[in-house]
């Protein structure tokens, strides 16, 4: 965990590992956990840090419906 | 976020142009701003602020500008009060630069201009954006602390719970309510997306139906078809008979003429050969009777001439012989009277000319006999014993070339009734009535395929509409996306919710670290081992065994203020920065000291704004170890002016 | 049939069946008829005779042949340079000849008329 920004680190921490968790566990329903993976997951963090102080949280809320669609079109 | 400069002009005590260099080296990361009170100190913070968020102690503009410039040219169109902090944060670098002219265009407002490494200036109307991205206004006195800042903690050291809009601000400050904001957000496209799989259910049970009726209709429509092409059949095949029998018509008709024609052309034939016949028949009849030398006509004709002529020139002959003889004879009476009764002459004496003449005419006497004559004449008799005329003949030969021609004529008209009977073909086997009276059956039968073959044509358009529907309906299903969509908020929702949870903590522990790191540095009671931070971010001091005490002492409520914002800014940020006003008050000197090493080893941009009460350099600069970069001395010219000057050290 | 075979019908036999058919094809009314005529169209065309053929005289009609009224076949033949006394031995050869002749024609589908006539002989 680097020092810069520690909180985006630990932010970043917790959703893998939370994912991670999710992955392992035999009863979670696969066609949820296996939606994202986890670099789409640190982006979709990443993308909400960037947009922390904005007032609508346009790009992080942009950056998750691209990503979900990309999913829905190639289903 | 790295501050760099920021350069006053006309800012409140600031007259003119007035530039503070943030640049610093890592080992000597301190700036102390050195000056009396009033005399400019908190003003440097003001600019910062006033910069970057357009608002500082609440002061209209007109307040804020440098008096003295003002009332030396009041009316100056020129005159501006301006303010421009630099900045640097992830590589890029950043000048915000914001002014306002009580004497401009629009003297309500300031005017901010951004620019991002040196490059055109950003909209105006997103310069807030940028900023609230580096520095937040709600959390902008963690970075620019002050005494309002500092009563708000001491009230917040007073108390377990924390203070309210600390704890909010401290919570802003990490972000926790950016993740809960995502987590509503994400509860509500879920809903969205629920919604729509409800919706969609629901369709499904119509599209269920939808497609029952579908097959059903489906069924009709190859029952539909199957008839339609039945009626198709039986159209053709009318059609078909129809062409047969018009055909049949047709030919009957084309027959009728040609029977007319050859019947024609038999009378034709009949008359010819009746003709012929005729022409046969006569000169049969000459052949058999009497005609019948005629294949000897010419060579009997030819020995009828020679006859003929024979006689004439045998008759002849006789003829002279009969005139020689009397001549003779004539001659012999002379002779032997000497006297000629004609010429009544005496010829005795020369008696010997008659004697030639006698024998000259003897000699004359050609050899033919009245035999002769006879034989020819008997044999010329022949001739008419069989009547022979070589004229009958020749008409014989007419007759024969008209029965010849005859012949020919006969032969073109057999030749035509051939090629017409050929033509004609074999005649019908039905008679005309039969024919029409079929045609007329074939024609009713057409007329009926034709109407219901329209009927169902109707019909299965209809069909083909509704099935089209249904199909569109039931093509409508719930597509996988709309379950995907779904289930991915529904992730994302889940995992984010529980990681708030492990976030809050994971970054309160974080917090709580840092905030003991600083705080163990500065305190000079070592009986704590650490503050601890508790679930609202209120402070206590955490004792060896794990107990907690809460805070006594202003100067305890001090030193956990600045090491809960020191934890803070090394938790938020990626470079922090902190500008703190008056940081000695209520420590004495132990913890001035404390707070100096703190500084200097803290890894953050630290500026400190002293009065000659808290600090006086030469007595107290050793507490910094060598850290300070630079020193800015604040002085005040007069009451309107101040100016800030960077010392050598 | 070869004409000198001597176990064949005679050849007035055959002359007669010639005759016959060409009474039946309206060419001659009589059997007279037709040998008066294929005598002179013998004599026209100079055909071979075979002499070796002979047929009883009471067996031709030499009256009816040679000398029917208005039609003495025996002046035509005399004029043609047959002995009076050869007209009916020899003509009965002709008649022969002749009629053989007329029936290779008719068989070779020649126009009889034609060659009743003589047209091309003369």
């Amino acid at each position: 965990m680097s020092e810069s920004n520690v909180a985006l680190d630990l932010l970043l921490r917790a959703v893998i590992q939370q994912h991670r968790s999710n992955m392992l566990d035999p009863i979670a329903d696969k066609s949820h956990t296996s939606i994202f993976t986890e670099q789409e997951l640190s982006e979709i963090v990443r993308a909400l840090w960037l947009d922390r102080y904005s007032d609508n949280r346009s790009n992080f809320q942009k950056t998750v419906g691209a990503l979900i669609t990309d999913k829905v079109s190639k289903a | 976020m790295k501050l760099e400069k920021l350069i006053l002009h006309n800012f409140m005590a600031y007259k003119g142009d007035h530039e503070i260099d943030f640049g610093v080296s890592s080992h000597s990361p301190l700036i102390l701003f050195l000056g009396e009170n009033g005399h400019g100190k908190s003003t440097i913070q003001n600019a910062c602020k006033w910069c970057l968020y357009d608002q500082t102690t609440e002061m209209p503009n007109s307040d804020l500008i440098n008096r003295k410039a003002y009332a030396e040219q009041p009316n100056d169109p020129g005159l501006s009060m301006s303010v421009t902090l630099s900045w640097a944060d992830e590589g890029k670098s950043y000048e915000l630069f914001r002014s306002w002219e009580p004497n401009g265009k629009d003297s309500t407002n300031s005017h901010p201009i951004l620019r991002i490494d040196g490059g055109n200036a950003v909209p105006a109307n997103s310069v807030q954006d940028y900023v609230q991205r580096f520095l937040a206004k709600e959390i902008s006195h963690f970075f620019f602390f002050d005494g309002e800042t500092q009563k708000e903690f001491d009230a917040m050291a007073t108390s377990k719970n924390g203070s309210g809009s600390i704890r909010s601000e401290i919570e802003k400050t990490l972000s926790i309510p950016v993740i809960s904001d995502a987590v509503n957000w994400f509860k509500v496209k879920q809903a969205e997306e629920s919604d729509a799989l409800v919706k969609a259910n629901k369709q499904n049970e119509n599209i269920k139906k939808a497609g029952l009726a579908l097959e059903n209709e489906r069924k009709l429509r190859n029952t539909l078809q199957e008839e339609l092409n039945d009626q198709l059949v039986k159209l053709s095949e009318a059609s078909k008979r129809i062409e047969a029998v018009e055909a049949e018509l047709a030919t009957m008709q084309e027959s009728q003429e040609l029977s007319e024609a050859i019947a024609g052309l038999r009378g034709e034939k009949t008359a010819l050969a009746t003709l012929r016949k005729e022409k046969f028949q006569f000169i049969t009849d000459a052949l058999s009777h009497n005609v019948f030398w005629a294949p000897l006509a010419i060579k009997l004709s030819a020995i009828q001439n020679q006859v003929v002529s024979q006689i004439e020139v045998t008759q002849k002959a006789f003829d002279e012989n009969k005139e020689i003889a009397t001549t003779i004879d004539y001659l012999h009476r002379i002779e032997s009277n000497g006297f000629c009764p004609v010429c009544k002459s005496d010829h005795s004496q020369d008696k010997s000319k008659f004697v030639d003449e006698i024998a000259r005419l003897r000699a004359r006497i050609q050899a033919t006999t009245q035999s002769d004559l006879t034989e020819l004449e008997d044999k010329a008799k022949l001739f008419e014993q069989f009547s022979f005329n070589s004229d009958l003949y020749v008409d014989l030969r007419n007759i024969q070339k008209e029965y010849d021609s005859l012949g020919s004529e006969l032969a073109k008209v057999e030749n035509k009734i051939r090629d017409l009977e050929i033509k004609r073909g074999h005649s019908p086997s039905q008679d005309v009535q039969i024919a029409v009276s079929s045609l007329k059956n074939l024609m009713d039968d057409k007329t009926l395929a034709t109407r219901n073959i329209e009927d169902y044509k109707e019909n299965l358009a209809a069909a083909d509409k509704r099935i089209s529907k249904l199909e569109s309906a039931v093509g409508k299903e719930i597509s996988p996306e709309k379950r995907i969509a779904h289930n991915a908020f529904s992730y994302l929702l889940e995992i984010f919710e529980s990681s708030k949870e492990v976030y809050v903590a994971d970054v309160r522990e974080q917090v709580q670290k840092y905030s003991s790191e600083t705080f163990l540095k500065i305190i000079s009671d070592k009986k704590y081992t650490g503050l601890r931070i508790n679930e609202n971010f209120g402070v206590e001091l955490v004792l060896p065994d794990g107990r907690t005490d809460p805070l006594r002492s202003t100067g305890q409520g001090k030193v956990s203020t600045i090491s809960l914002v020191s934890g803070l800014i090394k938790t938020a940020m990626d470079e922090g920065f902190i500008l703190m006003d008056t940081p000695f008050v209520s420590l004495d000197i132990g913890h001035r000291a404390a707070v100096c090493k703190w500084a200097s080893e803290s890894g953050l941009k630290v500026s400190l704004f002293m009065h000659s009460g808290e600090f006086v350099w030469d007595r107290d600069s050793h507490y910094f170890q060598g850290h300070v970069g630079k020193i800015y001395r604040i002085e005040k010219i007069d009451d309107d002016e101040s100016r800030v000057t960077l010392e050598t050290l | 049939m070869k004409m000198n075979e001597s176990v064949q019908v005679t050849i007035s036999d055959r002359g007669d069946e010639i005759c016959e058919e060409l009474k039946r094809q309206g060419y001659f009314p009589e059997k007279q008829d037709a040998y008066v005529y294929a005598i002179c169209l013998a004599i026209a065309l100079d055909l071979p005779i075979d002499k070796s053929i002979t047929t009883p005289n009471n067996k031709w009609h030499a009256a009816a042949v040679f000398h029917a009224p208005g039609r003495d076949l025996s002046s035509v033949m005399t004029l043609m340079g047959i002995p009076e006394d050869e007209i009916v031995s020899r003509g009965k050869m002709l008649a022969e000849a002749g009629l053989r002749h007329i029936e290779e024609k008719r068989l070779s589908q020649a126009d009889l008329v034609d060659v009743l006539l003589n047209t091309r002989g003369q």
